[in-house]
């Protein structure tokens, strides 16, 4: 990489590693781990940054997801239900409660099925986008976002009654 | 709305986040350490192996291949062994693309079979293909592969006897299976040869010579090199930049089992440095596309 080329990158990422960390947060669930994320994401952009075209950032957010997955899978798809913290609700009609138990039950999916959650409700991807960017079927990502809310659901089986989801009402 | 709440119980994650300096510097220097991992690499696992300028066949000499166009078909079943290395090059799963990104196109793990590898004082390295492609392996029986596996495309149907399909640099791994210091690579170089062809010699810059493993149609030779200061670097990521020690492909040559000289290939200018097929469309190189 050239110095130009260098300069390009830096002020890439001096002007986006903002809203791109938020996103590693929200893909891996702590600021450790958001950060290991991001950052093998910019090295990987940074590797090919001649080659890259269009937006580097949406580069950027589709090696984060794809390698979030890929590290979950060569982990053997460990169980991140093992984490599941106490979804106990000490308000269940207080809306602030409800957040939380959500936040908490979100960080509790499985990676893949938190990206696709990420990519159509934090993102606003239509689902032929998502299916883009994970390398799968449109029908996939129908199901896989089924699957999360219904997942979602059952580990905060409040939300059951709360929240009529976009993947099936409850 | 239902869709607002998940929406606002993501941002709430996601303002958890805190702001990180230096990501760019650091992203910079992981990206030369990568560069010379990816492009220079093969070769931890066969360091050794080829410290010595020879390769060591371990799936046993040539017996004159077969006529192929893209890898070995399920036909020629590969041993348990040989399964397991294959399954420890790719990290128990299909490879990535460049991007780290799922590639459904290309099949899963099980679709990849061990083509072709060295293998010495617990190190590998290998090819591993299927029949859309390949994975270049720099390994040990611990770590499995160095690096990611990293997916490349078969895209030439070669008609001579010998076909270059991949000159690279892969990360070294030491003989306990625990990475070195970061700065061993190897240079590997793979590919096909038709069935005529028992034995292929690579030669490097410098004038190491290596004679490649044969197997089934498929081979492979690597040789140790080392990362170094970059002493030509200049600006802010200078201080401490590493770069691939110089040394590229001058030739790789096929043997019949006679002796006999069957195909060359010689690095044009600009050539034998790093090569993968799909980088074709991208380079002025001709003789390798």
């Amino acid at each position: 990489m050239n110095r130009q080329a260098r300069e390009d990158f830096t002020q890439f990422v001096a002007a986006r590693s903002a809203r791109l960390i938020r996103t590693a947060y929200v893909l891996a669930g702590d600021q450790h781990a958001a950060e290991d994320l991001l950052q093998t994401a910019l090295t990987r952009t940074a590797a090919r940054w001649r080659h890259v075209r269009g937006d580097p950032e949406a580069y950027v957010r589709r090696v984060m997801y794809n390698e979030q997955i890929s590290r979950w899978r060569r982990r053997g798809r460990e169980s991140a239900m093992a984490d599941v913290p106490d979804l106990a609700v000490a308000d269940r009609s207080g809306e602030v409660d409800l957040r939380l138990a959500l936040q908490r039950a979100l960080l509790a999916l499985p990676p893949r099925k938190r990206a696709v959650l990420v990519l159509r409700y934090f993102e606003d991807l239509p689902e032929k986008e998502v299916a883009l960017i994970l390398g799968c079927s449109v029908g996939t990502v129908r199901s896989q976002t089924h699957k999360a809310l219904t997942r979602l659901r059952d580990i905060v089986p409040d939300l059951a009654t709360r929240l009529e989801f976009a993947g099936g009402a409850a | 709305m239902t869709d607002q709440m998940l929406k606002d119980a993501l941002e709430g994650i996601a303002d958890r986040a805190e702001p990180v300096d230096g990501m760019a510097e650091r992203a910079l220097k992981g990206a030369r350490r990568r560069r010379t991992v990816r492009l220079s690499g093969v070769a931890s696992a066969v360091a050794v192996a080829t410290a010595a300028a020879i390769a060591v066949p371990i799936a046993g000499q040539p017996d004159g291949g077969r006529t192929l166009a893209g890898p070995r078909d399920g036909t020629t079943a590969n041993t348990a062994a040989e399964r397991a290395l294959a399954r420890a090059c790719l990290r128990n799963g299909p490879p990535a693309g460049h991007m780290g990104q799922d590639r459904p196109d290309i099949g899963k793990a099980r679709d990849f079979w061990l083509l072709v590898a060295v293998k010495e004082n617990r190190r590998h390295l290998a090819l591993v293909g299927g029949t859309s492609g390949f994975v270049l392996c720099s390994g040990s029986d611990a770590t499995g592969n160095a690096d990611l596996p990293t997916f490349h495309r078969w895209t030439k149907a070669f008609e001579g006897a010998l076909s270059v399909d991949a000159i690279g640099h892969l990360q070294a791994a030491s003989p306990k299976g625990v990475r070195d210091d970061g700065h061993g690579i190897v240079f590997a170089v793979a590919g096909r040869v038709k069935p005529q062809v028992s034995r292929v010699q690579v030669t490097w810059t410098g004038g190491r010579t290596v004679w490649a493993t044969v197997d089934n149609g498929y081979y492979i030779a690597g040789t140790p090199g080392r990362r170094i200061p970059d002493k030509g670097a200049t600006g802010p990521m200078s201080d401490g930049a590493m770069k691939d020690e110089d040394r590229k492909v001058t030739s790789v040559t096929a043997y019949t089992a006679g002796g006999g000289v069957v195909d060359r290939w010689r690095a044009g200018p600009g050539e034998g440095g790093m090569f993968f097929h799909e980088d074709c469309p991208r380079t002025t190189s001709t003789s390798l596309c």
